[in-house]
């Protein structure tokens, strides 16, 4: 009992030491490291996500306060939010490839089912549309739809 | 939904998928095919996306987004039939399994 308290003890205080060790590095951390843990592969599939649903968001945002009715209309084309959208369509685009080079496809492609789920949650929140019981319990099939045909998804690109 | 509107919102799914295809096959790093295919495939898949974005634009005009998103996910179901059809790949449990739901959510938000 004593010996395994003891041996715990010495476990947690290697692990302080460990830890402290982590920060130490953190805290040293210079720039290159700062920089390769942002590009952790991860990390950008999160940013990939994130910026795929804001993307839908800021463009439905453009769409209904800053579009004039002929869509041909100059200022349509120097529209913020629209803008925004494009850019982060871009940017959400770019991360993904790049964490693609070392997340399996698979999981990228299972990850991407969490889409739905934000797209809904963000166009609640920052659009204020009210989503009926019946349209959630669509969106929450279709996720679970997009996480089972994820493998075979995933096949078919990679050979197409 | 009308069925126009329906085909709209397909149109501009599949013209996204192409995109993504062309793209993908301009990007390749491994890949025997020369500098003028990749360009032609990264003007196609331009083309393709902005197409589809536009599209995309004149349907949010008109409906919530929390509409019309969900029938996003029929890009899996457009890239199944394209695997099955010039692939010849077979259709596995999982597939059949996740189509449907996919069919079944976007006729559920269709609905509401």
């Amino acid at each position: 009992m004593k010996f395994g308290l003891k041996s715990a003890m010495s476990n947690a205080a290697g692990k302080q030491n460990k830890s402290d060790k982590i920060l130490t590095d953190t805290v040293k951390g210079d720039q290159g490291s700062r920089k390769s843990r942002f590009f952790h592969p991860y990390l950008q599939l999160l940013i990939s996500i994130i910026l795929a649903a804001a993307s839908q968001i800021f463009l439905k945002i453009g769409v209904d306060t800053q579009f004039v009715s002929p869509w041909y209309t100059a200022s349509n084309f120097f529209s913020f939010w629209i803008w925004s959208g494009i850019f982060s369509t871009i940017g959400s685009l770019f991360s993904w490839l790049y964490a693609l080079k070392s997340v399996p496809l698979i999981v990228a492609y299972n990850l991407a089912a969490m889409n739905h789920i934000m797209v809904a949650l963000g166009s609640w929140l920052f659009l204020g549309e009210a989503i009926s019981y019946q349209r959630w319990i669509g969106i929450l099939v279709v996720a679970l739809g997009v996480l089972f045909v994820a493998r075979p998804a995933a096949r078919a690109e990679e050979k197409l | 939904m009308t069925f126009f509107i329906f085909c709209l919102v397909l149109f501009s799914i599949a013209c996204s998928v192409t995109g993504q295809i062309f793209f993908k096959h301009a990007m390749a790093e491994h890949s025997k095919s020369s500098a003028s295919r990749r360009k032609l495939d990264l003007g196609r898949g331009v083309l393709a996306m902005t197409v589809s974005f536009f599209t995309w634009l004149a349907l949010l005009h008109k409906f919530d987004l929390s509409y019309l998103y969900p029938f996003e996910g029929l890009d899996r179901v457009l890239l199944a039939f394209a695997a099955w059809l010039i692939l010849k790949e077979k259709m596995s449990r999982d597939l059949w399994i996740g189509l449907i739901l996919i069919c079944l959510g976007a006729m559920f938000v269709a609905g509401s």
